[in-house]
């Protein structure tokens, strides 16, 4: 227990900084969201545009005010939900990779506790902390969420994606450092990003009927990050919704899948403990 | 000074024709026999790339002898180290920065079972300064005495310093020694280094190390001198290439 301690205690003092800077933007989207009326904002510049007449300098005047409130939204959305997820892939970054060379041998010379274990109970701490800040984040994504038809997802949604994308992002940012691979943060989120991007094509590819397609459809799913599978098993706790046990399934199968390539890779250096 | 009981007391070390090889065909150490009695401090000094750390590593159990044996109070060294555990200083003290000296301090003394003590440690290995502070903050010669302390967590028979004054000032090099005065006869120590004037002063006897192969150099009656291990060293035969 004192390492899950000293491991909680470390990644507070290391990165109540960055959690704080994000916890602000959050602050300021809820609290743009709940005083301004971003919907119609957006509504008052489509409609500046839509008649005949050629607008006047009032709807210019609109357009530019409607126009900055919105790009504010728009920045501090994209900060709130970058930094929530940078959070949790920095929390655990080197922690396996940086300390293989000194303190882990150091360690696993004296012995009595298997170098898997004493990173494992590392891991939890880091993890614990992860989960702790995500459902504070969650909470503050669950204020901001858009009133109305405009929302994507209502706040006990937004809440339960964020704390699962926060915790398998950990997982896999420790899974990338317990290979001793140093910058386990920044490939994590190239790998994010990356499954972003492709998730987002991927509907596309379900309009053809090409061999390559249909191999994406069916194989990239079970590889890349589940920002889909997240998305859909958290619209499970909307009211009314049918539970998506397919996307349960795919989150959890992510889980374990992750799971065992840290566990591999602490078995690794357990039986080599110097890279040789 | 000497130190609490150990598990196992301290380790009795045997090498007969020990060969040791990163590859096939090309060994590090070749044929080395030596026997360390327990208690001993035993200096290893060689140039670099002669093989002391490839020794220490076979005694640690991280590296399988190719030829000969190699056994730690009479079973195989990975034996030993899972029975009893094993104090290793690495050469390279590279603390993860961002943790404080107290939490690594912590992590060490958890994963040492309930034998661990950090305020043995601590004495021990001369962490008389304000732990609260973090890694990084501290100058070389701290965090080489923060890592012997968590080298020291644990009581064991059995300690490896690998070039412990590494980095370290004058001052600090006597401080080191005077350390090692105090844990000594309580464990078995092997130490290599460069320093052989530290040397001279801390060992029993010395193993001179080049090529692969070793030979024990015995205490002289007036005891060991820098003058006389640079006398030893320059005999070796990559000692000035």
């Amino acid at each position: 227990m004192n390492i899950i301690k000293a491991s909680i205690r470390n990644a507070v003092r290391r990165k109540w900084k960055f959690a704080l800077a994000v916890f602000l933007f959050g602050v300021a989207l809820a609290v743009l969201t709940n005083l301004y009326d971003v919907v119609g904002a957006a509504e008052r510049m489509g409609a500046a545009f839509e008649g005949e007449a050629p607008p006047s300098d009032e709807d210019f005047g609109e357009v530019a005010r409607s126009g900055a409130m919105i790009a504010l939204f728009g920045m501090l959305g994209v900060f709130f939900a970058f930094g929530s997820i940078l959070f949790a892939f920095l929390l655990p970054g080197g922690m396996v990779a940086n300390e293989r060379r000194s303190t882990a041998i150091m360690l696993w010379a004296q012995h009595p506790m298997p170098l898997t274990s004493f990173y494992t109970w590392r891991y939890l701490g880091v993890q614990a902390v992860t989960l702790a800040a995500m459902l504070v984040f969650g909470l503050v994504a669950a204020v901001s969420v858009l009133p109305g038809e405009t929302a994507s997802a209502t706040g006990v949604e937004s809440l339960v994606s964020t704390c699962l994308e926060g915790v398998l992002a950990c997982a896999v940012s420790f899974a990338i450092t317990a290979h001793g691979i140093r910058r386990a943060a920044f490939f994590g989120m190239v790998f994010y990003l990356a499954s972003g991007v492709l998730s987002g094509v991927l509907p596309l590819a379900e309009q053809s009927t090409s061999a390559i397609a249909a191999l994406a459809r069916g194989v990239l799913p079970f590889v890349l990050f589940p920002v889909n599978g997240i998305d859909d098993l958290a619209g499970g706790f909307a009211a009314e919704a049918a539970w998506e046990w397919g996307a349960t399934g795919m989150v959890l199968y992510h889980f374990a899948v992750w799971t065992a390539v840290a566990w591999l890779g602490l078995r690794r250096m357990e039986r080599r403990p110097l890279k040789l | 000074m000497k130190t609490a009981t150990l598990n196992g007391g301290p380790a009795e070390l045997r090498l007969l024709d020990l060969d040791v090889g990163y590859r096939k065909g090309r060994p590090v150490l070749a044929g080395l026999s030596l026997d360390v009695v327990p208690g001993e401090v035993l200096a290893v000094v060689g140039p670099n790339g002669s093989g002391k750390t490839t020794l220490f590593r076979t005694l640690l159990g991280v590296l399988a002898p190719v030829g000969g044996e190699a056994s730690v109070s009479g079973v195989a060294p990975a034996d030993y180290r899972r029975r009893h555990g094993v104090g290793y200083l690495a050469e390279d003290t590279a603390l993860p920065s961002g943790w404080t000296c107290d939490g690594l301090l912590t992590l060490a003394a958890s994963a040492s079972g309930p034998d661990a003590d950090v305020d043995r440690a601590c004495r021990l290995a001369g962490v008389d300064y304000d732990t609260g502070v973090l890694v990084e903050k501290l100058s070389k010669g701290m965090r080489r005495r923060l890592a012997l302390a968590m080298a020291l967590m644990r009581p064991t028979g059995l300690l490896f310093l690998d070039e412990p004054e590494s980095g370290l000032d004058p001052g600090q090099r006597i401080r080191l020694r005077r350390q090692v005065e105090e844990i000594r006869g309580g464990m078995t120590i092997l130490v290599a280094s460069h320093d052989l004037g530290e040397l001279a002063m801390m060992s029993d006897r010395v193993l001179l190390i080049d090529k692969g192969t070793g030979r024990v150099v015995e205490q002289p009656e007036e005891g060991f001198s820098r003058e006389f291990l640079e006398a030893e060293f320059l005999g070796l035969e990559g000692a000035v290439s």
